[in-house]
């Protein structure tokens, strides 16, 4: 068993048990792994998504800075008729990932800056619901890499698999070659994260960045025609690892730290 | 001070003594040895599918829950029809880092692969489960460890009720919270409610919200604690003062009544 099968395998056992480890390399300690704690804020109009951000942009990152919480990016849809905001916390270990509300809430300037805000009544909430994954990076691109600021825009895209052996396999072919052909294709490639806790699992999740529109296209139509990811695609190990695909693209907000 | 100047200032609660000291420890992600539970819900095509997958649970999950000492932890079927066969399981964790440990343990845990070799052979197009959806919460301040129920016949099916409380905002939901830890789970305990656990939902769906559960000898049991609960005239004075209303902190209550399979330690 090569080494790349040997992560695939590993992968599947450990995602079973809900984590993500990888075999170690010998020789080379790993680099630490980043947790991603991804949410998405479901929001009634386009007012409150103007509130929610300016509360992100005023209150909450400043506080987040201050008790380490972070970084943190700040997205909403392309697509002007969805109304919501989407966050991507950083964080190094799981139980930064797990406390990142009581830290904030540990703020006393959070609390009294973000009184307004956070003491909406229920008959005019800030928000609707807000839903959010735990994930942690894959074994092979461990940090998450901000790309350059200036003009850019973000696909966030999930690969749901029919069982965690499936999603190993998936995981395993990332490793494979794909990474490359995403750098060919002249993506920039924000993070990779395997689903550890949040809804429709088996998955992973992944955030690609480019400039424009247009850039996106191109890179697609560049990745498409790659012969090697032809060659990959069509390898039957790797058949049928994905049964379905999730795709948005963002916009960052001006403060967005990614 | 009555009340409600106690909760309009409840904002400024850091400034008191005794919440400065946790406040300085929630600062550093140290919650005072609250433990943290999963919850995880498994959707099945059919009750095959449900049986194949109880059958890897006993034959690969439960030995090697043993092997590690796992703490309590409940797999549970629903009592009610739902639209396609379901199975909960609730996992219980010391601490954030026990979490990863239990799952390296389990995953470098060589008979477990052994054992679960079958599991990873599901083929592609007949996938053991449909979907699975998995919550994180971290135990109430008030009762910051599960507890395994004593119920009065250990024999007969038991019968558990799983709550989850939805709130408009973070502050309507720590005040729930609040709530609960200074009161209602004192009066939960007198009228022969059973809690479990109580968690505060970390990440998962519909957030913010918190999810308890309850156990009962069977629904008998059940209505009966909850007519005495109704009754209480604490809980009335308590669920009547204005900041503690449902209508002002809890948007939406849901429940769902499992019953534990026969290998469930709790």
């Amino acid at each position: 068993m090569n080494r790349r099968e040997l992560l695939g395998n590993t992968l599947a056992a450990s995602l079973l048990a809900g984590t993500a480890l990888s075999t170690q390399e010998a020789g080379a300690a790993p680099a630490p792994r980043d947790y991603y704690e991804l949410r998405t804020y479901r929001l009634a109009s386009s007012a409150k998504q103007d509130r929610m951000s300016a509360f992100l942009r005023d209150v909450a990152l400043p506080a987040a800075k201050r008790v380490g919480v972070g970084p943190i990016g700040v997205f909403v849809p392309v697509d002007e008729t969805q109304f919501a905001i989407i966050l991507l916390l950083v964080h190094a270990t799981m139980r930064d990932a797990l406390t990142t509300n009581a830290r904030l809430a540990s703020d006393s300037t959070f609390r009294s800056d973000g009184k307004e805000f956070l003491s909406q009544p229920p008959s005019d909430p800030a928000f609707i619901r807000m839903e959010s994954s735990l994930l942690q990076s894959f074994p092979g691109k461990p940090k998450l890499q901000a790309p350059k600021k200036g003009p850019r825009l973000f696909e966030l895209r999930t690969y749901e698999s029919n069982s965690e052996a499936s999603l190993g396999k998936k995981v395993e072919m990332f490793h494979s070659g794909e990474f490359e052909m995403f750098d060919r294709a002249g993506f920039a490639q924000v993070f990779y994260g395997i689903t550890l806790a949040g809804p429709r699992q088996p998955n992973l999740t992944y955030m690609l960045s480019f400039a424009d529109q247009a850039a996106k296209d191109k890179g697609w139509a560049a990745f498409g025609a790659d012969p090697e990811w032809k060659k990959l695609s069509a390898d039957p190990q790797y058949a049928n690892t994905v049964s379905k695909v999730t795709s948005t693209v963002l916009k960052p907000t001006d403060f967005s730290a990614i | 001070m009555n009340r409600r100047d106690l909760l309009a200032t409840s904002l400024a609660a850091p400034l008191v003594a005794g919440v400065l000291g946790e406040a300085a420890r929630a600062a550093g992600g140290d919650l005072g040895g609250r433990e943290y539970y999963e919850l995880r819900v498994y959707h099945f095509k059919d009750e095959a599918k449900l049986q194949a997958m109880e059958s890897f649970i006993q034959r690969a999950l439960v030995p090697a829950g043993k092997r590690m000492g796992l703490r309590p932890y409940g797999i549970f079927t629903p009592v009610q029809q739902t639209p396609s066969p379901t199975l909960y399981a609730l996992v219980t964790y010391k601490s954030p880092e026990d979490i990863e440990s239990v799952k390296a343990r389990l995953a470098a845990d060589t008979q477990f692969r052994a054992d679960a070799a079958e599991y990873f052979r599901q083929p592609f197009n007949d996938p053991l489960f449909t979907r699975m959806e998995s919550s994180l919460m971290v135990a109430f301040q008030g009762m910051p460890s599960l507890e395994v129920p004593p119920l009065t016949n250990a024999i007969k099916p038991r019968l558990y009720e799983l709550r989850t409380y939805e709130s408009h905002s973070d502050l309507a939901h720590e005040t729930k919270m609040r709530m609960f830890n200074e009161g209602e789970i004192a009066i939960f305990r007198r009228c022969g409610l059973n809690p479990v656990f109580f968690g505060s939902t970390l990440i998962g769906e519909r957030l913010p919200n918190l999810t308890y559960m309850l156990a009962f000898d069977d629904m008998e049991a059940h209505d009966k604690a909850w007519r005495t609960f109704g009754g209480d005239p604490e809980w009335k004075t308590l669920s009547t003062t204005p900041g503690y209303t449902d209508r002002e902190i809890v948007s939406k209550i849901s429940n769902w009544f499992l019953k534990p399979t026969n290998y469930s330690p709790l």
